[in-house]
């Protein structure tokens, strides 16, 4: 495995020498293969029941799919890291899409919808142990941010609220199920997020406030 | 967990803001963000607004973590099971899964 140089990775990728270009791309498989099982071994706790065997197999087809990542957007790196840092990314990316997608296969859009609406009950259920007084203060800021969320939102920023932020799903596999890109989905949320905020300052709410009366006991 | 994320959403909500980049702008700049990371280079008002990106995105800040991660890890030391394993055969890598 040879050691290059930014400008060198570029050069030698780019090489109308077929020889050149052959050595390169099978550098850089090396490169990602060794990053794609670092990634994995991190992940360990996601790969429990794996044999190294399987480990092995997924780290090759993750190399293989991020070396035709890397070759279809070459013309896209600009130089702002290092090439092998930039090209780490399609391996962490499609490392972390694989391993969301064997963990969360069966989300649907009924079951997001159902299992939303226990979500924020959760959430929001008071915690028994306050005084009587805060309890009552934090009752007052559930039931209004209860009625934002069920009714101030959209479905879909509520689905994507709910789904994200209190179930802390992972938004490839929320995206998937409502039909959007990562990006849209971040748009959604951000939708959402800027409806409630505007809701809580109509009512002169701050962060201090909420912050607070649900604070940890202080 | 659940009143964990509770707070953690309401800090989100304060937090947001009408001009937030997006995950498309966010994530070509993430391999040079784990570059800096932790280290005072690069555009600072660049850097703040990636941040409150991330702040904000658990999808991106996933890949920022791994990134971090495996260039901490790829600068150490090679790591003798880890070389075994990339060089053995399938059924003989030993890879620390357990």
């Amino acid at each position: 495995m040879t050691s290059r140089s930014t400008d060198e990775w570029l050069a030698t990728l780019r090489s109308e020498n077929p020889a050149d270009r052959e050595a390169a791309l099978l550098d850089l498989r090396e490169f990602l293969l060794r990053a794609a099982i670092v990634y994995l071994d991190t992940r360990r706790g996601d790969l429990r029941d794996w044999s190294p065997a399987d480990v092995r197999s997924l780290a090759e087809e993750l190399t293989q799919q991020s070396v035709v990542d890397v070759e279809a957007q070459l013309d896209s790196f600009r130089g702002e890291a290092r090439f092998t840092t930039w090209a780490y990314r399609f391996v962490v990316n499609r490392a972390a899409t694989e391993l969301r997608r064997r963990r969360y296969r069966d989300i649907s859009l009924d079951w997001l919808r159902e299992e939303g609406s226990h979500a924020v009950r959760r959430a929001l259920a008071q915690d028994e142990a306050v005084d009587p007084a805060r309890a009552a203060e934090q009752q007052n800021y559930v039931e209004l941010l209860y009625d934002i969320i069920a009714h101030r939102l959209t479905e879909r920023q509520r689905l994507a609220i709910v789904s994200v932020y209190l179930m802390e799903l992972p938004m490839d596999s929320v995206a998937e199920t409502l039909g959007l890109s990562r990006n849209s989905l971040y748009k959604l949320l951000h939708d959402g997020r800027k409806a409630i905020k505007r809701e809580l300052l109509a009512r002169h709410l701050t962060q201090g406030d909420l912050l607070t009366a649900f604070g940890d006991g202080d | 967990m659940a009143w964990q994320s509770f707070r953690m959403m309401l800090v989100r909500i304060f937090a947001t803001r009408p001009d937030e980049l997006d995950c498309d702008t966010v994530q070509p700049k993430l391999p040079a963000y784990a570059e800096a990371y932790g280290s005072e280079s690069g555009d600072a008002e660049e850097w703040a607004a990636v941040g409150r990106h991330l702040s904000q995105c658990p999808g991106c800040r996933e890949t920022l973590d791994g990134l971090v991660t495996l260039l901490a890890e790829l600068d150490a030391p090679p790591d003798a099971s880890l070389s075994a394993a990339i060089t053995a055969a399938p059924e003989d890598a030993t890879i620390a899964l357990t």
